[in-house]
């Protein structure tokens, strides 16, 4: 019984930690966004390189868990719905990491007019992820909670998708970026920072009905 | 001495039946969804139904032995029999069958065939314990399913813990719930041979058993040898269709149907209600099928769902329905048989 007790705490807490490495990863994501457009060169790349070394770090834990899982978790069914909701996390990280990688090699130059704008985005994105966030962890700790957390998933993932039809509006209809290269390069970035709220917020779907699985 | 072990069979192979198909209603939902591997759940079970069986199982036996003093055993062995048969029958047809409603018809076709009067209060007190079976199990499963609720939302418990305690839960009031099938249903099983079957008490180490419970472990045997020969395949495919819920569902329903059948079965516990004044059950042998289906409509009721199925509550009463009367009529005819082409006294 102790050495259960023992594992599930260790599990646990590896766990806690994979979502504060997500949780970082992402607000490190805004400042990069936001040190980019506000021309910081350096401070973006020290903290481009603290993503990358980040993502490792939950690589390495992901890796962990998982093995955990697989040794120690009593129920086939939790186990295989854990590690699911592990790796949609870790995808989280890649989507953030693959995006600031491009803007480390493509330098996008984005007309300073779309910066309001952007940085609204890149802000909500945070706001997101903090909520799923707090909805893992109320999956494990307090599952009637949960559905507050995703309803605000929900909430801030539409803002995102509202400002990213406005910017990618005026990219292609307010004459402000003369070539067509140019227009759909930053027209993927855009769609690249989007993708990320989009996938938090089908990992809350799957969070959902995670929950209902293990209601009482 | 050997006509009598020829004569138990029929009980004994009733036995084997309940073992098969109910062992689902209690450890179904653990070992389908892996929480309890099937070894762990058909050892236990087998030692808490022969337990239960050859500890508390007189009282319900007892009522059933009020019912129809079955008193040559040949008579015992075609009531037993056709109760079976009548159950084999109905399950290979999918219909809804329950052991205690079938070995009612059978005893009372007894009784129709040795012209011995049926104690109509003793048959109301059975036939009421049919619909307050359900009732109760859906009554206490609503409170359990509160309390629950309650308890969860008090407490924060992380996710693995709350699985580890669900797991123990369910070993443990699995075992109960195995205790009380044992003491309950050993009646249906053993029952009509009390009156008829005699033996000399064996030792075995420090207990005595006397000739009923001698009966009693050997129906309690044959319970345990249908939980670990068949009751594998049938958790995985008929017998959870009823739970097909979550793990910690699962361990209300498995309690609060164990305590319906453990109130239906415990001589002590009604000796304590009724030194209190306070209202005691009959001590019946119920379907611990129905009690689970009772207990699941609880759940249901306590989240507030309008969804339950009544086809499925259409189906059990047609189970008091049928299956007493398909038994009685058996019985009746094969006791005629017996009496007339085999030859044997059997009232």
């Amino acid at each position: 019984m102790n050495s259960f007790f023992k594992k599930s705490v260790e599990l646990n807490l590896k766990i806690e930690n994979f979502i504060d490495i997500i949780s970082d990863i992402s607000l490190l994501f805004d400042q990069v966004i936001n040190d980019y457009l506000d021309e910081d060169f350096d401070k973006y790349e020290n903290k481009i390189i603290r993503i990358i070394k980040l993502e490792s770090e939950a690589d390495t834990l992901e890796r962990e868990i998982k093995i955990m899982l697989y040794k120690y978790t009593l129920v086939p069914n939790l186990r295989g719905d854990i590690l699911s909701l592990i790796k949609d996390l870790d995808n989280i990280s890649d989507m953030i990491e693959d995006t600031s990688k491009d803007f480390l090699v493509q330098k996008p130059k984005f007309p300073k007019i779309l910066h309001k704008e952007i940085k609204k985005m890149c802000d909500e994105t945070i706001k997101c992820v903090d909520e799923l966030r707090y909805a893992t962890r109320s999956f494990f700790n307090e599952v009637h909670l949960i559905n507050d957390h995703i309803s605000k998933i929900k909430f801030h993932e539409h803002s995102i998708d509202e400002i990213e039809d406005d910017i990618n509006t005026k990219i292609f209809n307010d004459k402000i970026i003369d070539s067509l290269a140019e227009k759909m390069q930053l027209k993927e970035f855009i769609t690249k920072i989007g993708n990320v709220s989009d996938e938090a917020q089908r990992i809350s779907d799957k969070l959902a009905i995670f929950s209902i699985k293990r209601e009482i | 001495m050997n006509f009598q072990v020829l004569f138990i069979t029929s009980g004994l192979f009733l036995g084997w039946s309940l073992g098969a198909n109910d062992a689902a209603n209690i450890f179904g939902a653990a070992v389908s969804s892996k929480i309890i591997r099937f070894r762990t759940a058909a050892f236990l079970m087998s030692i808490f139904i022969i337990i239960g069986a050859v500890v508390s199982g007189s009282g319900a036996s007892h009522t059933l032995g009020k019912l129809g003093a079955i008193s040559k055993m040949s008579g015992a062995f075609i009531v037993a029999l056709s109760a079976a048969i009548v159950v084999t029958v109905m399950t290979r047809k999918g219909l809804p069958v329950s052991t205690s409603q079938a070995i009612v018809g059978g005893i009372v076709g007894w009784n129709f065939f040795s012209k011995q009067p049926t104690q109509i209060d003793v048959l109301v007190k059975i036939l009421s314990t049919w619909f307050l079976c359900p009732f109760l199990a859906a009554l206490f499963a609503l409170m359990l399913h509160r309390f629950f609720v309650f308890i969860t939302r008090k407490i924060k418990m992380n996710l693995f813990r709350r699985y580890y305690y669900i797991r123990l839960g369910l070993l443990i009031v699995g075992s109960f719930g195995a205790y009380s099938l044992g003491a309950n249903n050993i009646g249906n099983v053993m029952g009509v041979f009390t009156n008829a079957f005699q033996f000399n008490s064996i030792n075995i180490f420090i207990f005595t058993l006397n000739s009923t419970q001698v009966l009693f472990l050997l129906g309690g045997i044959a319970i345990a040898f249908g939980v670990i020969t068949y009751s594998k395949g049938v958790m995985s495919t008929v017998g959870n269709q009823i739970l097909k819920i979550s793990p910690p569902m699962a361990l209300i329903v498995v309690l609060a149907s164990s305590l319906v059948l453990f109130l239906f079965a415990s001589q002590s516990l009604k000796m304590f209600l009724v030194s209190y004044n306070l209202p005691s059950l009959p001590l019946v042998p119920v379907s611990s099928s129905q009690a689970v289906v009772g207990s699941v409509i609880g759940i249901g009721l306590s989240k507030g769902a309008n969804n339950i199925n009544y086809k499925k509550l259409q189906k059990i009463a047609m189970g008091w329905v049928i299956t007493p009367i398909a038994a009685l009529v058996l019985s009746y005819i094969s006791l005629f048989f017996m009496q007339n082409v085999f030859q044997q006294i059997v009232y």
